[in-house]
């Protein structure tokens, strides 16, 4: 999932799962890490989707969008699960859906907490390198996005990706044909990287200027946890992980 | 790009935890040199470079299921121990926004660090030639070298997660009359031993090879088709750079590497 769409959701949003703590949301992706480090049968791991699926039609997340980055890495596990053939089709459908539910729950987390609070733990207690590498990461996607929409518009505009000359344009329009879509893709991303580590230098210079010193704020205090959303997302995360460890320890044989 | 791109509890605990272990040894060794001999102007392009290959993530080119990533172009502008730093990071963002795997996080950080690292070794390699236009060549050239080798150590880490150390090795005994070993544990040997290879279930094969031949083979065939993308456009960006900002890949202005100006 694009990062500008998944901050806009971080940002905008007004939801009880937007409200909750940080700390309690950790436990989003841990429910998934979880129950897919400890299922061997695919009903837990799809369970566990739709459970999280309703958390996120409960937060009014957008669920289309969910469910297609979900979707998104399946081919490519699907060709790892094959490699891994035993005649066993449940096999294949564990290997797929320990990816679409790690996925779905991490989404969960980043599509609800503004990026400033996810950044201020990590730039605590990491090396100021690494810190400040990943506090002008987050800076710069939105620099390089804005630079590579500006291009696509160009094309566009340009008549789009095409051998011949478009019409309906007001004006001539002979497009890009797609044998020179490598040459003009290399040439955008090389105008991007050097306009892009000009504005890093220059914010990062001004940063300092202002007394940065390597850290992030949260947006929020975390102490304000409410206990409602931290009973639900903590009581939750123990009792699903609880579920599939027992499935698994019994050796319930849910597939039939 | 190369990745391994399968859900949390999917390989092997011990190859996730050796590919964690290995990745932590990495950025730390990398922190240290950079802040040793690293110039912290560098920082920012670490931020635009990793930035750079969390966009041109999300462009995947369907039919054949690649992802362009740029991590070669990343490796040359920054060099191995940014590198370093830079793969961690775009791991890090990579679990939360695509695959979703944090255990995968150390495998791929250093699978990721192999391409930056071999890109940046092979052109800094070829960085006498990379002047009078010829930067492009250089580049591409380092890109497919870097993919490809990365593809195989990707190849021999999806072979390894096929492998479970009390599965890998199979039972048998030890005659200490003969010196032998006997496949049959009950067989009154000595010792149980344990000999590789020798399972009691046969791998299923497709036409006469194993479904992780038919992988290996899909693997490097749609994986060339996306290398010589991947060379193409990183080719005409380096050359690009090498046109406006030289000294961003390490050439110098106006010289045509051999001290010479260029008119």
């Amino acid at each position: 999932m694009r990062l500008p769409s998944v901050d806009h959701s971080a940002t905008s949003g007004s939801s009880w799962l937007h409200r909750a703590s940080i700390s309690d949301k950790v436990s989003l992706p841990l429910t998934g890490f979880g129950v897919a480090a400890i299922s061997a049968s695919p009903v837990p791991l799809v369970s566990v989707y739709a459970v999280l699926m309703i958390v996120a039609w409960s937060a009014s997340l957008p669920l289309a969008r969910i469910v297609m980055a979900t979707i998104l890495p399946v081919p490519m596990v699907g060709l790892y699960a094959l490699s891994h053939w035993q005649s066993d089709w449940s096999v294949i459908a564990v290997i797929l859906a320990k990816g679409m539910v790690t996925v779905e729950a991490s989404l969960l987390l980043m599509l609800t907490t503004p990026a400033p609070d996810l950044l201020a733990g990590p730039t605590r207690w990491l090396p100021a390198i690494l810190s400040q590498s990943l506090v002008l990461t987050y800076r710069a996607v939105f620099t390089l996005w804005d630079r590579l929409a500006s291009v696509q518009r160009a094309i566009q505009v340009r008549g789009g990706i095409r051998h011949r000359r478009a019409h309906g344009f007001p004006w001539e329009a002979y497009g890009t044909p797609l044998l020179r879509l490598p040459q003009v893709g290399g040439i955008i991303v090389g105008m991007a990287v050097i306009r892009a580590i000009d504005l890093s230098a220059s914010y990062e210079d001004a940063l300092r200027l202002r007394g940065y010193r390597g850290l992030m704020h949260p947006t929020r205090r975390d102490g304000a946890r409410r206990f409602p959303a931290a009973f639900i997302l903590w009581g939750g995360c123990a009792s699903i992980v609880g579920i599939a460890a027992a499935v698994r320890l019994m050796g319930w044989d849910l597939a039939g | 790009m190369t990745h391994i791109m399968v859900g949390d509890g999917v390989l092997p605990w011990w190859l996730s935890g050796a590919g964690i272990l290995a990745s932590v040894v990495l950025v730390t060794i990398a922190s240290r040199q950079v802040t040793r001999t690293g110039s912290r102007r560098a920082i920012p392009a670490t931020g635009v470079m990793t930035a750079l290959m969390v966009v041109v993530m999300s462009i995947e080119i369907v039919p054949i299921g690649y992802e362009l990533h740029g991590t070669v172009l990343a490796g040359i502008i920054l060099g191995p121990w940014f590198g370093a730093i830079s793969s961690l990071l775009f791991n890090v963002v990579r679990a939360f926004l695509g695959d979703g795997a944090i255990t995968n996080i150390g495998l791929n950080t250093v699978v990721t660090w192999l391409e930056m690292a071999v890109g940046s070794m092979v052109f800094s390699r070829l960085r006498p030639f990379a002047y009078r236009g010829r930067a492009s060549l250089c580049g591409g050239i380092a890109t497919a070298v870097s993919l490809s080798l990365s593809t195989l150590v990707f190849l021999a880490i999806i072979a390894l997660s096929g492998v479970e150390p009390a599965s890998a090795v199979h039972t048998g005994s030890f005659d200490v009359a003969t010196g032998t070993f006997d496949p049959d544990i009950r067989s009154g040997g000595l010792v149980e031993v344990h000999l590789p290879g020798s399972g009691e279930h046969p791998e299923a094969t497709v036409a006469g090879l194993t479904p992780f031949t038919w992988f290996a083979f899909a693997t490097l065939f749609l994986g060339a088709l996306g290398w010589a993308i991947e060379g193409l456009v990183t080719g005409v960006t380096v050359g690009f750079i090498a046109r406006i900002r030289p000294a961003l890949i390490g050439l110098a202005a106006g010289s045509d590497g051999r001290g010479r100006p260029t008119e």
